[in-house]
């Protein structure tokens, strides 16, 4: 499709536009997402494409909306379980206020999760870990649980309880790899991510 | 430090048309004013690093140099060897990356690295400035004195030489001889030598009745899954599987099919020599193969930057930080790399305690598989990553659900990687 040979330009021009438009970033994904043909030849990835596809598309909804600083907006079945409740969560939130201390706000980089946790510093690169096995943002593509859907608190209480367990289980495993405070930022950032809170008790 | 929205229009104004009809220049210069990532290598590491910087920014302009239009996986190309997949369910290629990330691929080979000017030549003689580059070339195989790869196969990058290995073993005879040799850690994959020991045993046990598997490790024993491995050579595959440690392979007979090892020569119907390993060629061109072996990138893992030049990134299994080298870690890498840059980029620090981690199924049967996997915490103690060893563990059985499994973890991995 040369998209290669014409999209730096393009894309500059067009993030540009938007840039200057709303003042906001993560711009220049989202359009493409709207062309994208997600074409592979690899039947796995086929189906992934196809899913990912309609999971792309609360990134074209923001394109044409503002900063994405609340997702909430996304989806409509947002925050069933966990909306307004900002205690949710209790003593998980932390005291880092410094999101990941680069990037705009969007997207991909939320700065706050509907439990009303500040997002810390890394938990981007932290939650980023369990994608390999769960799907980019925590969505799968196959029999492997979703994590985005799950509320902060669900995300929390679950991963810490297979912190307790002692079974011969691949995700036992996991679990005990990380801290609890890195368990928490991980839920914060994955239960903020567009998506999210479907409020979905699955395990 | 994104510019802000006016300088950004400013610079395009005073660009004006000038880009679209600039004369092919030695050095190609972006129409952006974004910092520019350029990635060399589209494996594992290198397209997770892609997609991951620009699914995480739109602040930055990220290029793929990658030789290849199609990328075969290593993971599950085992399973090429006794049926259970073909070649064209484990291909994977770029346009999703471009298409939907944004991403430039250049399909070319990288000729050199100048670290001072911040460029790289490209197989056409073109240079790419960049801001920062990260290397990701994966493996380099050292010579084997008499080995010739074209007979004898590695099988160890997927492809081609996987299929012709499955090509000798479909016409070996029943009652015959495979012989495979392991080098000695660290190789890429460190499950995978024992995992093809198993499953071209199990192949040979349905087919070929009758068959030998020699297993000629430069390890003095099973590297990884010792139970595991340990139970199916002595049980599952008793009197097939014949496990040797300590044999250093010293030369090959690539007409013949021997390994010579100081143990003596093994002959085999089908030979199998997976040869030592080092980083990919350009790591070694650039200058950057300065660990204690001489064979990897030293690196700082919060940023995979090299110890030995700046602006330069190295990731997967070029790298010396000593975690394994596999398809899933480098991944994990790749973010550590990709948000370290991006943090850089914006005039920060890449963060302080990075998480990665392992884990692989490995098919034991045509209907069976094990796993294994670890979580690695940065120590700042020692600059370097840790294994949590509460972390580390391996399925205390083959069964079918791991099998199945296998195929819903590799599912996602693929797509987190390639889509």
């Amino acid at each position: 499709m040369k998209l290669s040979t014409i999209t730096p330009l393009a894309l500059v021009l067009l993030t540009g536009t938007l840039l200057a438009g709303c003042g906001g970033s993560g711009s220049s994904e989202d359009i493409t997402n709207t062309n994208s043909s997600l074409a592979s030849s690899s039947n796995d990835n086929d189906d992934n494409s196809g899913q990912n596809q309609s999971g792309s598309s609360d990134d074209t909804q923001n394109s044409s909306g503002q900063n994405n600083y609340d997702d909430s907006d996304d989806s409509g079945d947002d925050r069933d379980d966990d909306s307004g409740d900002s205690d949710d969560n209790g003593g998980s939130s932390t005291q880092n206020d410094s999101g990941d201390g680069t990037s705009t706000p969007d997207d991909n980089n939320p700065i706050v999760s509907p439990g009303g946790t500040i997002i810390p510093d890394g938990a981007r690169l932290l939650a980023s870990q369990c994608f390999q096995c769960h799907g980019t943002n925590g969505r799968s593509l196959t029999g492997i649980d979703s994590l985005l859907g799950e509320s902060e608190r669900e995300l929390v209480e679950e991963t810490l309880e297979m912190k307790r367990d002692n079974d011969n289980d691949l995700m036992t495993f996991q679990a005990h790899g990380y801290s609890d405070a890195q368990i928490r930022a991980i839920a914060a950032y994955i239960a903020a991510l567009p998506g999210s809170g479907g409020g979905g008790d699955d395990d | 430090m994104s510019p802000n929205p006016l300088s950004r229009r400013h610079f395009l104004k005073a660009l004006g048309v000038g880009a679209g009809i600039a004369a092919a220049p030695a050095i190609l210069r972006a129409a952006s004013t974004k910092p520019q990532v350029v990635v060399v290598g589209g494996g594992f590491a290198g397209a997770t690093a892609a997609k991951y910087l620009r699914h995480w920014s739109a602040d930055v302009d990220v290029t793929l140099v990658e030789p290849n239009a199609t990328y075969y996986s290593p993971i599950l190309s085992n399973l090429i060897l006794n049926g259970q997949r073909q070649l064209s369910q484990l291909q994977f290629n770029y346009n999703t990356l471009a298409a939907k990330y944004g991403i430039n691929v250049v399909q070319d080979r990288v000729t050199a690295v100048d670290s001072n000017n911040q460029t790289i030549t490209l197989g056409n003689g073109n240079k790419l400035p960049y801001d920062r580059l990260i290397l990701a070339p994966g493996i380099d195989f050292m010579p084997v004195t008499g080995l010739d790869s074209s007979k004898v196969p590695h099988a160890w990058k997927s492809g081609a030489q996987v299929q012709q290995l499955r090509q000798q073993l479909a016409a070996m005879p029943a009652g015959g001889t495979f012989v495979m040799s392991i080098p000695k850690a660290p190789y890429r994959c460190p499950p995978g030598p024992y995992e093809r020991a198993c499953v071209v045993a199990d192949y040979l046990k349905r087919n070929k009745p009758g068959s030998k598997v020699i297993v000629l490790d430069g390890n003095p024993g099973i590297t990884v899954e010792r139970e595991t491995f340990d139970h199916a050579f002595t049980s599952t595959y008793s009197g097939i599987v014949d496990y040797v440690p300590n044999a250093d392979l010293q030369a090959v007979d690539s007409e013949r099919r021997i390994a010579m090892t100081g143990f003596g020569d093994y002959q085999g119907d089908v030979l199998n020599v997976i040869p030592p390993h080092r980083a990919g060629g350009i790591i070694h061109t650039a200058g950057l193969a300065n660990d204690a072996s001489g064979r990897w990138a030293g690196v700082n893992p919060l940023s995979y930057e090299s110890t030995a030049a700046a602006n330069i990134h190295v990731i997967g299994d070029s790298q010396a930080t000593g975690q394994p080298k596999a398809g899933h870690i480098a991944n994990a890498e790749a973010k550590v790399c990709a948000d370290a840059i991006l943090r850089l980029l914006a005039g920060g620090e890449p963060y302080s305690a990075p998480v990665t981690n392992s884990a692989c199924y490995s098919p034991i049967s045509a209907d069976t598989a094990s796993w294994l996997t670890a979580v690695f915490q940065y120590d700042a103690a020692s600059g370097s990553m840790k294994l949590v060893p509460e972390s580390f563990g391996a399925s205390t059985s083959v069964t079918n659900k791991n099998y199945r499994k296998m195929f819903d973890w590799s599912g996602n991995l693929f797509s987190d990687t390639f889509a």
